[in-house]
């Protein structure tokens, strides 16, 4: 069962036993060696399974609880002070005439509603384009024998590239 | 004495090794420390990307690059490279051998890729569906007007992944092929520790947003070296240090690193959405996540889809990518598990020789026919 708040007290002592822990793992991966190896091969095998032991140990910590609420703390600490020193600075800029972030961050607004409502309406625009066409295809089919004007479009095009055929003799 | 003398002369004695063994390393490590400086000057001398490429469209900060090959393109459909947000993307085309662009490139398809560019603090306001239905609509656009094709094939990688589906699902006609890789989907896992860190007890992301406005890079930054910081604080230094003298595998570093430290910062709106929508809600599984005007339905996705994940992949777990064939219409459909971190995936040395080959030979296959001249 893990604690809502945990103690700044077993936060402590969660760090610490992470350290216990880690020594007591360090000491069985450090006589765990047989002197007959090769020394700089076993002394990088007993540093890496030293090194294995402690990211082992760090990964339960950063696990834990008492990790993640005094990171919590950590953040909050940080955003108050972000917002304080922002909101400080604004104030400042503003009674020396100047433009505060609030300002700015209202025009950016006006011009993103703006773009919104413009690529809403070309939206709106393009769709009663294509319903438009679509209606006047179907009308210059229903009149029977004559091509949908796209048709007579490509022919007209198809017509203009070809080179004219010389006339022998 | 002469017994005594006897022992320690002799080659076999293991204590006589460590010795040797000890004082070799030490001159090693007197050697490395002298190379230490040069590090500053190798630093500056690296360069960025493997692949050719032109600018060929541009939004604001973003860009499109063109890739051009020895080659002209044999794929009649294009393929467009779509990255994260939240880092640059020359990661996919890092440096000559650690190229996922230059396998498709080489394969002869029509490759493109969205550099995002870097957000100001008057992009705070962008959405997700801005960038899905705007920008990446108007490059995709863009893209099927130069090539002179219908539909375009998408390649998206972590977040752009994410928005490579989102774009497929609101419009699928455009969209030929799928290819995903690490992209995350089902945010239920707690495998992740970003999927703890960002639960809504914990993370409060309205007021992080309204605070800080667009997510500082920083934060990023130090969000993603919390994941390993044994790893990336301690075993990679030392790593480092010991191979100094390698030239090789300080170039690779020193680029690599080059690019791990290039965080660029999130849109504020983008990453409340995110956090929000996907981390805490989970609303895409559900068919229930807003972009815009519309709700996405990963079922109206019906192209060909591969869906590549990490194996040790920390950021984006395999359980976060791969329910995604179980939920879209395509009967095309597979998976890759493969056996690497999240960056590995993409510039790790069996990734090139194994992983590219095999998703270049899946996207040919569906790609429509080659031109003349194919071998």
């Amino acid at each position: 069962m893990t604690e809502p708040n945990p103690s700044p007290e077993s936060q402590t002592l969660a760090f610490l036993r992470i350290w216990t822990e880690s020594f007591a793992k360090l000491g069985q991966a450090a006589f765990a060696f047989s002197p007959d190896a090769v020394p700089p091969e076993m002394l990088r095998q007993i540093r890496a399974g030293i090194f294995q032991a402690l990211a082992h140990s760090w990964d339960e910590y950063l696990r834990s609880p008492q990790f993640l609420e005094s990171m919590k703390e950590t953040m909050e600490s940080g955003m108050a002070m972000r917002t304080f020193t922002t909101e400080f600075l604004s104030n400042a800029r503003r009674q020396m005439g100047g433009a505060g972030l609030e300002e700015v961050d209202g025009v950016i607004l006006a011009i993103r509603e703006l773009e919104r409502r413009v690529l809403e309406r070309l939206n709106a625009l393009g769709d009663e384009l294509a319903g438009i066409s679509r209606r006047l295809t179907a009308l210059e089919t229903a009149l029977g024998g004559i091509a949908p004007r796209s048709r007579r479009a490509k022919d007209h095009a198809r017509r203009r590239k070809a080179p004219r055929k010389e006339s022998d003799g | 004495m002469e017994t005594c003398m006897a022992t320690l002369n002799d080659p076999s004695n293991p204590w006589l090794k460590w010795q040797q063994s000890l004082a070799q390393e030490s001159f090693a490590n007197w050697r490395r420390m002298a190379r230490l400086p040069f590090l500053f000057q190798k630093s500056r001398e690296l360069s960025k990307g493997a692949t050719h490429a032109d600018i060929v469209f541009q939004e604001g900060g973003l860009r499109l690059l063109h890739y051009r090959g020895a080659t002209p393109a044999r794929f009649p459909v294009p393929l467009l490279f779509v990255f994260a947000l939240v880092n640059r993307p020359c990661i996919l085309d890092l440096k000559p051998g650690r190229s996922v662009v230059s396998h498709f490139v080489e394969a002869g398809f029509d490759t493109y890729l969205i550099d995002w560019g870097s957000p100001s603090q008057a992009d705070r306001w962008r959405t997700l569906g801005d960038y899905i239905n705007g920008r990446l609509m108007d490059v995709v656009e863009a893209v099927r007007q130069r090539a002179h094709s219908a539909r375009v094939s998408l390649f998206g990688y972590c977040m752009g992944g994410t928005m490579s589906t989102l774009f497929a699902a609101l419009h699928p006609g455009k969209v030929q092929n799928l290819i995903l890789l690490a992209a995350g989907i089902d945010f239920a896992t707690t495998e992740g520790l970003l999927n703890l860190w960002c639960r809504p007890e914990y993370f409060d992301v309205d007021k992080f947003v309204d605070a800080y406005g667009n997510c500082p890079a920083e934060f990023l930054q130090a969000s993603f070296l919390l994941l390993k910081p044994v790893q990336n604080l301690i075993e990679k230094p030392i790593n480092l240090f010991e191979h100094l003298e390698d030239d090789a595998f300080v170039e690779d570093f020193l680029t690599m690193e080059m690019w791990l430290n290039d965080n660029i910062a999130v849109p504020g709106e983008v990453f409340r959405t995110f956090v929000k929508n996907l981390y805490q809600q989970n609303l895409l599984t559900q068919n229930r996540m807003p972009v815009g005007q519309d709700i996405v339905d990963l079922r109206t996705i019906v192209c060909p889809l591969l869906n590549i994940a990490g194996r040790n992949d920390d950021l984006v777990p395999c359980s976060q990518s791969l329910p995604l064939n179980d939920r879209v219409s395509s009967k095309d459909r597979k998976s890759i598990v493969f056996p690497s971190g999240h960056i590995g995936l993409a510039v790790g040395s069996k990734a090139q020789t194994q992983l590219w080959p095999e998703a270049c030979k899946w996207l040919a296959e569906r790609s429509g026919i080659p031109s003349a001249g194919t071998p």
